[in-house]
């Protein structure tokens, strides 16, 4: 279905036209638009970015609209700003368009276009056909469509409603790959395959993004053994790690599953009694139960909850009320959590009723981009500048979102209205709007701002939350999230096993953290060990990864294990914590002080089965041959060679680490 | 009791680790998968930052305006300097001796009067952004150390302002704060000197960490690699007293001022010789609301004297040293002062104009960039912007003002904020 006759440069096969070198023909097309046909060439070549004239001030006294935001004044730019100069309509070749960018004169962007190329070709094209804006109806893109054909990427854009006009827009298309170890991609679409592995290839076209998922397996998936799964989770991770030709590690032996469960669950060390009923029964979900009754429990995701909010903490060095205001804040997700509120009810609470958080920032937008980020996992923040070229949010979509946010006003007569956020170029009021997400079911009628806002988020079903809540969770067990950034979920962005993120979360739809976290701990993926294997493996998530502790972490293990107090100051630096570890007080004193060592020292009967109880409380395991050699003379020194080897186990990679 | 191999039936000596410790991994800063391109390889410069925290106002420092009427030009006298038609604060003698080997930038010029967002755009040459935070230009020039050095490569006396850190790098690259005031006589790095203890017990914790079979991840090298370098900033000598400021004649300390900012000047120095490439000194006070002469030349040193101390001293050291051309100081805040005094006689926040002094590297010697008008409101020729001085102090620095850094969402983010051009006349 052509739309465009052969004369102006863009139509559905007006490259292989232009690539013959016929431009400039006397036919004049059916349907042209400058927004269309031209523009997208200009933004192939990278003349639209933040960097160049679609900079706030333009470059060079030339301002194109970033990503071509504003195509009218796009036009404007070209064809008649600078007196009309900067295009030539007698002599199209000696137009500054086509001059300045292939050197023919001067260009701070250098070269980017050459006369044999085919946007060179089209530009020429149509200042020559007389630079029209548009010919024929005005058209809407509705949807870019991309798919793969012999190792060619082909793009479809689709306007006025699908299906009634359509057009191939391959060679109008910018593209890039999320992983150019896997695919990369040229310009004319053309795709060259390298590693094995996933990558996301995306098309960009008039502010609408396609993407494509091209996958090359690490190993035949038919060569790889059959796995059973009896866990929901490990269904969908090891249907994913089968396409990917990946075989997931085995299970982690027990005493390091369990050592990881305590730290990531209730951040203590499981003591030897524990080891030996879970050696009886390895059943995780047991465990899991036992523990997330704790009040630590409720203190160390009471914490993660704090941070995926961006409640600040002590250490934001807020002025005083301000602080202990926030502190109140803290302790009350800690309490929700104890009494086993939903995750919704605690969210919902920060958004209508305990609203210190959001009314911290005075500007609605500050609140407007807080939620986004915090409960939903978006970074609409870069909509308030320019339509955002990586996702979806328009500028007017967050400057409506954030009028959901003013703050509301006394009403003449008494009683509150609704506030008003003024357009910040216009002065007039814009009308507050929820952000355009699909959602499942309508808004109920008659809630204020406050209620709409906890509906879109909540209960519309539109998941967004639910997906953030779980990648949140998924990464404080992980160490890593299937999304990363873990507020910046997008379409070009994609998480690394979309399946499970979408699995945890219909889990977490119930708001039941409890439900979410034995889900996910009683799993083989949560489960996988991390000895030593090939790094996609763990990309994949097909092996885990140990990782550092979190300081909070460190700190309750070893005030829990040696009954030791918390150091006065937490240094800011990694190599500053470095130092204090080695010459601050607080490990030494762990070491030396500890009433719980002094009766452990007291008990053992000797220096062997002190070494072994000492290895058993801190490192939940026997110590190895090589281990015994080293310690068992430093313990002759009594007291102090305790200290010694205690104060070593602690500072060690091993103890520092969940693995 | 078992046997025990006697290299390992007592603890090492301090000698024993030493030697073992010749052979730990440093970190690998090129190694990061942050830079896009990669900062110049062997770039030996170094710079000292003395953070005026607060606004100095520049009519009372650097660009004084002996003509205007009496509200604008203050209650503080102002002397010539070496350079045509620039004054200085009368407090400032010995800098406007310098003024021929120095440079400075008069007609610095942006839009934020806000502390925090003022602060953010001069110290990363952004201007504030609510998705980005950029990093501190120390913490960018401090990537490009490719050297195995004990010493951080970037420090910050006594500690970093919120946006003297690494913004959107790992915090791996922030500062390393010596936390302390070094004008006191007891000063001492933070954790930095050996417990009792210390060097027996890391002996055995570098051999318990040594029989650990387990593989090392990604974050637990980086933990290594921190480990590695506490332990040799804290158990070699040498290293160590790179920080100890009595290992400096007596006259050189005097000569430096007893006080913070001389001291803070003076272990500048003594860092940046010894392997840091970026140094911040940060010097609070200068929010001058109220009376500004009284709280400019009154006190225990009096600001500005204590910064004509501090600064000449740093600047005749570095010549004494040959260092002039490796080492540049820069003297800047957040924004100027408004030129007409306010009614309690102090100035209030104007960031239309403010000046900046600067010494050394590839800077021209004796240049005087850009000037104002009259009554110091508005630059008068030549504006520079925060993005066109870091072009430049980057340029001075042998840098490359291409350079781009990666975002952690991938996206390339150059260096230099689009539209910063090196000032050519600052530069040699």
């Amino acid at each position: 279905m052509l739309l465009c006759a052969q004369a102006l440069p863009a139509q559905s096969a007006p490259d292989r036209a232009d690539e013959s070198g016929a431009h400039g023909g006397a036919t004049p097309p059916a349907s042209f638009d400058f927004r269309h046909d031209i523009l997208p060439r200009l933004h192939r070549q990278g003349c639209a970015s933040a960097y160049c004239h679609g900079s706030a001030t333009g470059r060079g006294g030339f301002k194109l609209s970033l990503f071509g935001s504003d195509p009218d004044a796009d036009f404007r730019a070209i064809t008649a700003d600078l007196g009309g100069r900067r295009i030539d309509l007698r002599d199209a070749a000696h137009s500054l368009l086509l001059r300045k960018p292939t050197l023919d004169l001067d260009h701070g962007g250098g070269r980017r276009l050459r006369r044999d190329d085919t946007n060179y070709r089209a530009l020429r094209g149509w200042i020559e056909a007389g630079a029209p804006q548009r010919i024929g109806p005005s058209r809407q893109l509705d949807e870019l469509e991309l798919v793969e054909r012999s190792e060619r990427l082909v793009a479809t854009a689709h306007f006025d409603g699908a299906g009634t006009a359509r057009r191939d827009v391959t060679t109008l298309c910018s593209f890039h790959s999320s992983d150019e170890r896997v695919v990369t991609v040229d310009g004319d679409g053309r795709l060259s395959r390298h590693g094995p592995g996933e990558a996301f290839v995306f098309a960009r076209y008039l502010g609408h993004s396609a993407r494509l998922a091209l996958l090359r397996p690490f190993a035949e998936p038919s060569t790889l053994p059959q796995q059973r799964a009896d866990h929901a989770l490990d269904a969908v991770w090891l249907r994913r790690l089968r396409e990917l030709g990946l075989t997931p590690a085995p299970p982690a032996p027990p005493e390091v599953l369990l050592r990881r469960l305590y730290l990531d669950l209730a951040e203590t060390l499981p003591r030897p009694a524990d080891v030996a009923a879970f050696r009886a029964n390895p059943d995780p979900g047991v465990v899991a139960d036992r523990l997330m009754r704790l009040p630590s429990f409720a203190d160390r995701f009471g914490r993660l909850l704090a941070e995926t909010f961006e409640i600040p903490s002590i250490t934001d060095k807020l002025p005083g009320a301000r602080a202990r205001l926030f502190e109140v804040q803290r302790t009350r997700l800690v309490e929700a959590l104890r009494r086993g509120d939903t995750l919704h009810a605690i969210a919902e609470r920060l958004l209508t009723s305990d609203r210190a958080l959001l009314e911290r920032h005075e500007d609605p937008r500050d609140r407007a981009e807080l939620v986004g980020r915090a409960f939903l996992g978006v970074r609409i923040g870069c909509a308030r500048c320019h339509d955002s070229p990586v996702d979806r949010w328009r500028q007017g979509e967050h400057l409506a979102f954030a009028a959901m946010f003013a703050s509301p006003r006394p009403r003449a007569g008494g009683g509150m209205a609704s506030g008003v956020l003024f357009h910040p170029d216009t002065g007039t009021p814009v009308p507050p709007h929820l952000l355009p997400v699909r959602s499942q079911t309508a808004p109920p009628r008659g809630l204020d701002h406050a209620a709409q806002v906890a509906w879109f988020v909540l209960r519309s079903g539109n998941r967004m939350f639910e997906r953030n809540l779980a990648n949140r969770v998924f990464a404080a067990l992980l160490g890593r999230g299937l999304v990363e950034p873990l507020d910046d979920h997008r379409l070009s962005n994609p998480a690394t096993h979309e399946a499970v993120l979408a699995h945890l979360a219909e889990v977490a739809a119930g708001g039941d953290l409890r439900a979410l976290v034995r889900h996910l701990v009683t799993s083989a993926l949560y489960r996988a060990s991390s000895a030593a294997g090939a790094s996609h493996e763990v990309a994949w998530f097909a092996r885990r990864s140990a990782r550092p502790m979190p300081r909070e972490t460190f700190e309750h293990a070893v005030s829990d294990a040696l009954a030791a107090r918390p150091p006065a100051s937490r240094p800011a630096s990694p190599l500053a914590t470095q130092l204090a570890l080695l010459n601050g007080p607080y490990l030494h004193q762990a070491a030396d002080r500890s009433r719980t060592l002094d009766t452990v020292a007291e008990l053992a009967p000797d220096r062997a089965s002190l070494l072994h109880t000492v290895f058993a409380l801190l490192l939940t395991r026997p110590p190895a041959e090589a281990e015994r050699r080293l310690f068992l003379p430093v313990l002759e020194n009594g007291r102090q060679g305790l200290g010694d080897v205690v104060f070593a186990i602690l500072a060690s990679r091993e103890f520092g680490s969940i693995r | 009791m078992n046997p025990v191999p006697p290299e390992l039936a007592t603890p090492c000596t301090r000698r024993d680790l030493l030697g073992a410790m010749a052979s730990l991994p440093l970190l690998r800063l090129f190694d990061h998968p942050t830079f896009g391109t990669p900062a110049r390889r062997g770039n030996r410069k170094a710079w000292i930052l003395v953070w005026l925290d607060g606004g100095a106002s520049h009519l009372e420092t650097f660009d004084c305006k002996p003509e205007a009427p009496p509200d604008i030009r203050g209650d503080l006298k102002s002397i010539p300097t070496r350079a045509d038609g620039v004054f200085f604060g009368e407090p400032l003698g010995r800098l406007a001796k310098l003024m021929d080997r120095m440079t400075l930038f008069r007609s610095i010029t942006h839009g934020e009067g806000q502390h925090d967002r003022a602060s953010e755009y001069l110290l990363t040459g952004h201007r504030p952004s609510p998705v980005l935070h950029h990093p501190f230009l120390g913490v960018v020039h401090a990537l490009g150390r490719s050297e195995d050095s004990a010493i951080p490569a970037y420090v910050a006396i006594p500690d970093a302002p919120t946006h003297g850190r690494e913004g959107f790098l790992p915090a791996a690259r922030g500062p390393f704060e010596v936390g302390g005031n070094p004008g006191r006589p007891d000063f001492r790095v933070h954790d930095l000197a050996p417990r009792q203890r210390t060097p027996a017990r890391s002996t055995l914790l570098r051999q318990l960490d040594a029989l650990d079979g387990a593989p090392r991840s990604p974050s637990e090298a980086t933990r290594d690699a921190f480990l590695a370098q506490a332990l040799r900033m804290t158990l070699d000598p040498k290293t160590r007293a790179v920080f100890d400021l009595g290992a400096e004649a007596d006259a050189v300390r005097q000569r430096f001022g007893r006080h913070q900012l001389g001291q803070s000047c003076l272990l500048a120095r003594r860092l940046v010789q010894h392997g840091s490439r970026s140094v911040l000194i940060r010097d609070v006070g200068w929010d001058h609301h109220r009376d500004i002469k009284r709280a400019m030349t009154y006190g225990f040193p009096p600001k500005l004297t204590a910064l004509d101390q501090s600064i000449s001293a740093l600047v005749e050291d570095l010549e004494r040293h040959d260092l002039a051309d490796d080492v540049m100081v820069v003297v800047a805040s957040e924004f100027g002062r408004t030129p007409r005094l306010n009614p309690s006689g102090g100035r209030d926040h104007w960031p239309r104009a403010q000046s900046v002094l600067a010494f050394g590297a590839g800077l021209a010697r004796g240049a005087v960039v850009g000037s104002t008008d009259r009554k110091g409101e508005a630059p008068a020729s030549d504006a520079i912007s925060p993005a066109d001085l870091h072009a430049t102090l980057i340029a001075a620095l042998g840098g490359d003002v291409g350079q781009t850094l990666r975002a952690p969402n991938g996206r390339p983010i150059p260096v230099v904020e689009a539209g910063g051009r090196p000032v050519r006349g600052a530069l040699r």
